[in-house]
């Protein structure tokens, strides 16, 4: 019986001491606690939160065949390359190389010959 | 030992939650709402998080509101909820921060108003869960078990190691 007492009285010192501290903890404010009754707004704007920040997965499998397609289409309507280049043609089709173009080599060719 | 219970009895409002959804629902959380809140501040030590774990907490009972309709004690269900986020939220918060980075990283530690609030930070987590869950929610031994997830006998040890554990800190 007197440890049921003490236990009881050492209780009842612990919860007012939580009371107290509870107390002193600034409650929330009006706004908060309208927003915080309401959670199926908060729901809603939490899904549309959630999608915006990490849309659902499938997208970007989406995204991926979207520009794959794109890339097959754009290869198929592209125009055939001309394969009538040359003097045949007409065509002075100038070619182009990392050192220059075609014509620039012949010429720095012909200057070494020369010299 | 049945403590004395500062909340209010089952709220009438418990009934009509089949009514128009969120305006019973309002009615229902009202009277816990600031309860739960400070019992978050004091659990995870920051004002910011507790905010979103009450948020989290509102936001799964509105979804299981159908089982309030079930239960005779409404306020250890929802005060179950919270201490189930509280302790979502301590747990993620270890593995992304542990404890001894915190103190440069910014973290907003809640600054307590008392000397009870350090002393409670420095008993370890499962005494603070306890007290704070018997004597801050007023739950139940019964209750808290439930939550806790063990057994009544437990919970009446753990209760009484981690009250004279508080003693020894205010001491």
């Amino acid at each position: 019986v007197r440890r049921e007492l003490v236990n009881e009285v050492e209780e009842r010192r612990v919860m007012r001491l939580l009371s107290n501290l509870a107390d002193l903890i600034p409650g929330l404010e009006d706004d908060d606690l309208f927003r915080f009754m309401n959670p199926s707004v908060a729901d809603v704007r939490g899904r549309r939160a959630r999608w915006f920040r990490s849309p659902p997965r499938y997208l970007s499998a989406v995204a991926a065949a979207a520009v794959v397609a794109i890339g097959v289409s754009a290869q198929l309507h592209r125009p055939a390359p001309n394969p009538s280049f040359g003097t045949e043609s007409g065509a002075a089709e100038i070619f182009t190389f990392p050192e220059g173009t075609a014509l620039q080599l012949l010429l720095t060719a012909e200057k070494r010959g020369k010299a | 030992m049945t403590l004395p219970d500062p909340l209010p009895a089952r709220p009438a409002q418990a009934e009509a939650l089949d009514g128009p959804a969120d305006t019973s629902f309002q009615a229902f959380v009202a009277p816990f709402l600031q309860r739960l809140y400070r019992f978050l501040v004091v659990r995870l030590r920051d004002e910011r998080e507790a905010r979103d774990a009450l948020q989290e907490t509102l936001l799964a009972a509105w979804r299981g509101r159908s089982q309030l309709q079930d239960t005779d004690e409404p306020w250890p269900w929802l005060a179950g909820i919270a201490a189930h986020k509280a302790a979502d939220v301590a747990r993620r918060r270890r593995h992304v921060l542990p404890l001894a980075e915190r103190a440069d990283s910014g973290y907003e530690d809640f600054t307590g108003p008392s000397d009870v609030y350090a002393a409670l930070n420095r008993l370890p987590e499962k005494s603070r869960e306890v007290l704070l869950l018997r004597y801050l929610l007023r739950l139940s031994e019964r209750e808290t078990a439930g939550v806790l997830g063990v057994r009544v006998g437990t919970v009446k040890s753990r209760a009484a190691r981690a009250r004279r554990l508080l003693m020894e800190e205010l001491a």
